[in-house]
C-alpha cells in the first residue's frame, strides 16, 4: 500500500484531540432519585445490558477511533497497486505520465512554476516506481502528442525509474492518451512471466479521466488514477487561443489574414486583449469578451503588407497573445496564451529574358515592379546556359540555344523554362499552323488561372507535336497542353518526374510568337505571363498549403535530410525586435527526424539551400479544457474496463475498482458515522 | 338557661373551628374543606370492642346506650329492670328485655411515612406549577383523616416512621386521643415531623446489597407495641427492599388490625418518561436515602420501558396482597389534590363514609 498524498498523515497528530474531547463528553449528569430499588432491578434483570454498560464505553472510543482512522485513510488516499493479485504473483505495472500541454495548468495562483498538474503527477509517479521490486517491476512511459516516449523499460529497481522521472519535462504537444495506452499494452505482452490480465496493469496519471467513450482494447488492466482535487476543485479560469493560422490574401498576396479561434473555459465571463505582433512590431490589439464556456473565430484582416524591402533578418513571425486586465493573474495554464504563426517575406521573381527584342515583354517585365520581380534581359549570343540556375525563370523568345536544347530529355538540369515560338520539340520542316483557332482550353491549368483565352487571334504558330498522346511511364518529363487548336499543341508544359523533395524543373511552351497574336493587347495576357512564370518559380502551389508547411503542431516529426539542420530555440513569449541577432543554436541535424515539444520558432536550413521558419502551436483545443466535465458528462465517459480484465477479475472486482480506495474508505466512514450517531440516540454508546 | 347553655356551647365551636383553621391553614385547610369533613366518617369493616362510649356500633348488645332498637332476649335475674319490656309481658306474660345497639370509640391509627424518599420531589421547570412532595401530601391526608376521625369520637393516634429518631419513640408518635380538641395536637404533631433516616456510609455496594428496611421496622415495633387492634392507615411509598413492606403489613394483619394502605406516589416515580425533564441519557442516579448512594445507568427508551414495567409490577403486587388479605388499599398521586383524593376515597368507600 502506498499513500498518494502522505502530507495528510499531519493529521494525525488530532487523534490525541479525538480522545479528549471524548473523554470530556461522558461526564454523567447527576440525578437525585426517591430509590434506586426498580433502576438496579432493571439492569440486574437484563444481563446483556450489564454488559453493554460495561462494553459500551470502549466501544463509543473504539468507533471513534475507527471513524478518525477511515477519515485520515481517505485523506491520504491509499492505493493498492497489486491488491487483486493473487499472493507471491508477479505483477507488472506500467505508468503512463501524462506529459501533454494541459498538465501544465497550475494548480495554485502562484508564481511558483512548480505546482502545477504535471508536478503532482510527477510525485504520484515516484510514489508507485519507489513500489518496484522483483514480483512488481515497473516501466515508464511519457505520454505526450502522437508519440509516446519510453522513459524507463521494465524495472524492479526504482532508480533508474526515479532518474528518469526527475529527468522528465512537461510538454506543449497534445493529443490523446491512446497511443500511449497501446504502447504500454504491447510492453505488458512482451514482458515474460506474466499472461493473465490481473497480472498485467497499466497505471494513467492524467489529472482528468479521458473524455467520451474509451475502447482501449488492451490485454491489460486500465487503471485511471487522478490528481487530486481536480475533479472535484473549483472551476479555474483559463483563456486561451486554441488556433491559429495566417493565409496570403488572394487579391494581394503580400499581405494576410490572421485567423484566431479564442475560448474561454472558466466559468467567469473574460475579457481583455488580443496582441498580435509581427516580426516583434505590434501592429494590432484587439478587446475580447467571452462568456463562459464561448468558443469564437476571430478574423483579423491587418496583416501589414511585406515589404518589398524586408530587412535581411525578416522572419515572418507572426504571434498572438492575450492580454488579461491589470491585476488579474489567475489564467491556470498560460502556455495557451501565446500562439504562433508564420508569414515568410517573398523574394521576387528572378527572370532572365533572352530575346533579340520584343517590346511587349520588355515592357510588360519592367511594369511588374522590383519588389515582385527582379528581370535581366540577354541578347541570345550573350547567353550561357550555366546561367540559368541562377535564375527562377529563363525567357525565350524566338530563340533556342544550339547546345542541350534539342529535346526535353537534353535540356539542363537546372533552371526553369519558358519558350516563345521555338521549342525543343519543334521541327522546322513541320508545317506551320495557319490561324489556328483555340479550341481546347484546360481549366485546371495553373497557367490559366483568371486567363480568357477563347478570343485570342493568331497568325502564325508552330505545329509542336503532342508529347502527350506517346507520353510513356518511363518518360522523364510530364507533359500537359492548357491550349489547344483542333489537337495541336499552342501552349504546353513540361514537368520533370523526379522522386526527391526538392522542387521539380519545369518549362513552358507557346507555340506562337508574340506578334504573330493579339495576345499582347488582351488582358489575358499579363494574367498569363504572372501565371506561368509563377509556376515555372514554384510559386503556384495554394497559399493555404503553403501556410500550413510552415506550422507544426508540437509533437509533428520534421525529417531532416542529410546536411538539413534545424536551428535556435522556441521564442516562447518573448517578442524581439528586428535589429536584434537570432539566438542561433543548432539542435538538430540530418539525415534523421525532430519532433517539436515547445511552442514557437524553429528555422530549418535545408542543405540545398533556402531556410523555412516553421510555427509550432499545441493546436488541440481539448488541451485547453482543463476544468473537469459536469457531473452527468463525468458519469457518462467514465473509462470502462476493457473486457479481458472483467471476465479475469469478475463483476464483483469491477465494482470494487470503479472507485480508488479512497472513496471506499470515505463511504466506510459515513456509514460508520451514521452507525455511531444510531447507536448513541440509542444508548448503546457514549 | 338551657338556650345559654347552647348558646355557649355554640360559640366554643365557632371558636374552635376559627382557630382550627388558623393552625391548619400550611396544610391546606380552610373552613369549607373542614365543612365537608364535619359531614364524613372513617369506615371500618369491623366493629370495635372494649372501647369506650362513641358513635360507632359495638359488637356488642347488652347495655347498648344508643336509641337504636337491636334485639329481644328472655330476663334473666340480675338484668337492669329498666331495660324490661312491658309491652311484651303484657301480651306474652313473660318478661324479656330490650336490647340495644352498643356504639363504642374505634382506635384509627394514622401511621405516616417520614422517610427521606417520601420528601424527594422530582425537579421540575419554573414554568410548571409546583406540586407537594409525597410527605406533605401524607401528612395533609392524615390530618384529614384524624379530623374525620376525632370528629367521630374515634380514637386517633399519629405515628411517623422511617424516620431519624425512630429510637425516641415519644417524639415521633401521638397517642390515641379523642374529640375535635384534640385535633390542634395532631396538627401540631404533623407540622413538626422528625428528620428523616440518614443511612451512612453507604455506597454503591451497599445500595447492591440491600437497603435498610425502614417500613418494616417501623410498622413492626408498632404492632408489638400497640395492644389494642384497630384501623392501621399505612401512608408511605413502599419503597422497601425484598418485599420488606409487605411482611410488615403481614405482621400487622396477624395482629387484627383492619389495615388500609395509601399508596403515595408521585407522577415521576411512575412514568420518570413523561415528565417535563425525563431521566434520559448518561445519568448518575443518587438515592436520597443515602447521600453517597449512587447507581450509574444510560437511560434510553428500551431501559425506561423496562422500568415502567417494573414498577407496574411492584404497584400490582402490592394490590393483589392487599386483596388477598382484606386490607384495603388506594393509589394516591401528588400531582391530585387533596380535596380530589378525599373525594375518590369517598366515592370508592375504602376510607371515608358519610
Amino acid at each position: 500500500m502506498i499513500f498518494l498524498n502522505p502530507a495528510a498523515l499531519a493529521f494525525l497528530a488530532l487523534a490525541p484531540v479525538v480522545v479528549a474531547l471524548y473523554l470530556r463528553r461522558i461526564r454523567r449528569r447527576a440525578a437525585p432519585v426517591s430509590t434506586l430499588l426498580f433502576w438496579r432491578r432493571v439492569v440486574a434483570e437484563s444481563p446483556r445490558r450489564a454488559w453493554l454498560g460495561r462494553l459500551r464505553r470502549w466501544l463509543s472510543l473504539l468507533l471513534q477511533l475507527l471513524l478518525f482512522t477511515l477519515l485520515l485513510l481517505a485523506l491520504v488516499r491509499p492505493d493498492f497497486p497489486g491488491f487483486t493479485a493473487a499472493a507471491g504473483e508477479t505483477r507488472a505495472t506500467v505508468l503512463v505520465l501524462d506529459c501533454r500541454a494541459r498538465m501544465q495548468t497550475r494548480t495554485t495562483m502562484t508564481k511558483n512554476n512548480n505546482d502545477t498538474r504535471f508536478a503532482q503527477a510527477r510525485a504520484l509517479a515516484a510514489a508507485y516506481a519507489r513500489r518496484a521490486g522483483g514480483r512488481n517491476p515497473v516501466a515508464l512511459l511519457a505520454a505526450s502528442g502522437p508519440s509516446p516516449r519510453v522513459l524507463a523499460s521494465f524495472s524492479d529497481d526504482p532508480q533508474p525509474l526515479l532518474q528518469a522521472l526527475d529527468a522528465l519535462r512537461s510538454t506543449d504537444a497534445g493529443g490523446t492518451l491512446d497511443a500511449a495506452v497501446a504502447l504500454a499494452d504491447e510492453l505488458l505482452a512482451a514482458q515474460p512471466g506474466v499472461r493473465t490480465g490481473s497480472q498485467r496493469e497499466i497505471l494513467l496519471l492524467t489529472d482528468l479521466p479521458p473524455l467520451g467513450a474509451v475502447d482501449w482494447h488492451t490485454r491489460a488492466a486500465v487503471r485511471t488514477v487522478p490528481l487530486a482535487d481536480v475533479a472535484n476543485a473549483a472551476p479555474l479560469a483559463n483563456v486561451a487561443l486554441v488556433r491559429a493560422a495566417v493565409r496570403a490574401l488572394p487579391a494581394s498576396p503580400e499581405s494576410g489574414a490572421v485567423f484566431l479561434k479564442l475560448a474561454n473555459d472558466g466559468s467567469q465571463r473574460a475579457t481583455g486583449t488580443v496582441e498580435l505582433s509581427f516580426d516583434g512590431q505590434v501592429f494590432d490589439v484587439r478587446p475580447f469578451d467571452l462568456a463562459p464556456g464561448e468558443n469564437r473565430a476571430v478574423t483579423y484582416p491587418a496583416l501589414p503588407a511585406r515589404p518589398a524591402s524586408a530587412p535581411a533578418n525578416a522572419r515572418g513571425w507572426l504571434e498572438a497573445r492575450i492580454t488579461l486586465p491589470a491585476g488579474r493573474n489567475d489564467d491556470a495554464l498560460p502556455l495557451d496564451d501565446h500562439a504562433y504563426a508564420v508569414f515568410a517575406p517573398t523574394r521576387p521573381l528572378r527572370v532572365l529574358l533572352v530575346t533579340p527584342g520584343n517590346w511587349f515583354l520588355e515592357n510588360l517585365l519592367r511594369a511588374a515592379g522590383p519588389g515582385s520581380l527582379d528581370f535581366e534581359q540577354l541578347l541570345p549570343d550573350a547567353f550561357r546556359p550555366e546561367t540559368a540556375a541562377s535564375f527562377d525563370a529563363v525567357i525565350f523568345d524566338d530563340f533556342l540555344p544550339a547546345v542541350d536544347f534539342d529535346s526535353p530529355e537534353n535540356l539542363p538540369a537546372a533552371g526553369n523554362f519558358l519558350f516563345i515560338r521555338r521549342a525543343p520539340f519543334s521541327s522546322q520542316s513541320t508545317p506551320t499552323l495557319d490561324r489556328p483557332p483555340v479550341t481546347d482550353l484546360d481549366p485546371a491549368s495553373p497557367l490559366l488561372r483568371l486567363v480568357d483565352w477563347r478570343n485570342v487571334g493568331i497568325l502564325r504558330a508552330a505545329n509542336f507535336p503532342d508529347p502527350t498522346a506517346a507520353e510513356a511511364e518511363t518518360s522523364a518529363w510530364h507533359f500537359q497542353v492548357p491550349v489547344r487548336s483542333l489537337g495541336h499543341p499552342l501552349v504546353l508544359t513540361g514537368e520533370r518526374r523526379e522522386n526527391t523533395a526538392r522542387r521539380r524543373q519545369r518549362f513552358a511552351a507557346l507555340a506562337f510568337g508574340l506578334a504573330e497574336s493579339d495576345l499582347p493587347l488582351r488582358v489575358a495576357f499579363p494574367l498569363f505571363m504572372s501565371n506561368t512564370l509563377r509556376w515555372l518559380a514554384g510559386r503556384d502551389d495554394d497559399a493555404d498549403a503553403t501556410i500550413n508547411a510552415n506550422s507544426l503542431r508540437a509533437g509533428d516529426t520534421v525529417t531532416l535530410l542529410a546536411g538539413d539542420t534545424l536551428w535556435t530555440r522556441p521564442q516562447r513569449g518573448s517578442p524581439r525586435p528586428l535589429p536584434e541577432p537570432l539566438p542561433a543554436t543548432e539542435i538538430a541535424r540530418g539525415p534523421g527526424v525532430f519532433q517539436p515539444m515547445e511552442n514557437g520558432f524553429y528555422l530549418l536550413r535545408r542543405a540545398t539551400g533556402g531556410d523555412t521558419w516553421l510555427a509550432v502551436n499545441t493546436d488541440d483545443p481539448e488541451m485547453s479544457k482543463i476544468n473537469a466535465p459536469a457531473a452527468e458528462e463525468a458519469t457518462r465517459v467514465q473509462p470502462a474496463l476493457n473486457a479481458p480484465l472483467a471476465a479475469v477479475a469478475g463483476r464483483w472486482s469491477e465494482a470494487l475498482r470503479r472507485w480508488p480506495p479512497w472513496v471506499w474508505c470515505a463511504a466506510a466512514a459515513l456509514a460508520l458515522s451514521a452507525l455511531e450517531w444510531r447507536l448513541f440516540h440509542r444508548r448503546r454508546t457514549e | 338557661m338551657a338556650a345559654e347553655q347552647i348558646e355557649n356551647d355554640s360559640c366554643v365551636t365557632l371558636k374552635s373551628s376559627t382557630a382550627i383553621v388558623a393552625n391548619t391553614a400550611p396544610l391546606g385547610f380552610d373552613t369549607r374543606l373542614l365543612a365537608r369533613l364535619d359531614r364524613l366518617r372513617l369506615l371500618s369493616r369491623r366493629a370495635p370492642t372494649g372501647g369506650q362510649h362513641a358513635e360507632r356500633r359495638s359488637r356488642r348488645r347488652r347495655g347498648g346506650s344508643s336509641l337504636e332498637f337491636a334485639d329481644y332476649r328472655e330476663y334473666s335475674p340480675g338484668d337492669d329492670p329498666r331495660r324490661i319490656d312491658w309491652n311484651s309481658y303484657g301480651r306474652l306474660d313473660r318478661l324479656f328485655l330490650k336490647l340495644y345497639e352498643e356504639e363504642e370509640d374505634l382506635p384509627v391509627h394514622l401511621l405516616i411515612d417520614a422517610s427521606a424518599s417520601m420528601r424527594w420531589a422530582p425537579p421540575l421547570p419554573s414554568t410548571s406549577s409546583p406540586r407537594p412532595t409525597k410527605f406533605d401530601l401524607a401528612r395533609q391526608l392524615a390530618a384529614a383523616l384524624a379530623y374525620v376521625g376525632l370528629g367521630r369520637l374515634d380514637r386517633v393516634s399519629l405515628r411517623f416512621f422511617g424516620a431519624s429518631n425512630n429510637s425516641a419513640q415519644q417524639s415521633s408518635a401521638l397517642g390515641l386521643t379523642r374529640g375535635k380538641a384534640q385535633f390542634h395536637r395532631a396538627l401540631d404533631f404533623l407540622a413538626n415531623p422528625p428528620l428523616p433516616a440518614e443511612a451512612e456510609g453507604h455506597s454503591s455496594s451497599d445500595v447492591a446489597n440491600g437497603e435498610t428496611d425502614d417500613i418494616n421496622a417501623g410498622l413492626t415495633a408498632f404492632s408489638k407495641r400497640t395492644r389494642r387492634a384497630g384501623l392501621a392507615i399505612v401512608l408511605s411509598d413502599f419503597f422497601a427492599p425484598d418485599s420488606g413492606h409487605l411482611e410488615a403489613l403481614t405482621r400487622l394483619l396477624h395482629r387484627r388490625f383492619e389495615v388500609q394502605v395509601l399508596h403515595v406516589l408521585d407522577p415521576a416515580e411512575i412514568d420518570p418518561a413523561a415528565e417535563a425533564q425525563p431521566l434520559r441519557g448518561d445519568l448518575r442516579l443518587l438515592d436520597v436515602e443515602r447521600p453517597r448512594a449512587f447507581f450509574d445507568l444510560t437511560a434510553d427508551e428500551a431501559l425506561l420501558r423496562a422500568y415502567r414495567r417494573e414498577f407496574d409490577a411492584f404497584l400490582a403486587g402490592l394490590r393483589e396482597f392487599c386483596a388477598r388479605r382484606g386490607a384495603g388499599y388506594a393509589l394516591l398521586s401528588t400531582a391530585v389534590t387533596l380535596e380530589e383524593h378525599l373525594t375518590r376515597l369517598l366515592r370508592s368507600g375504602q376510607v371515608l363514609g358519610r
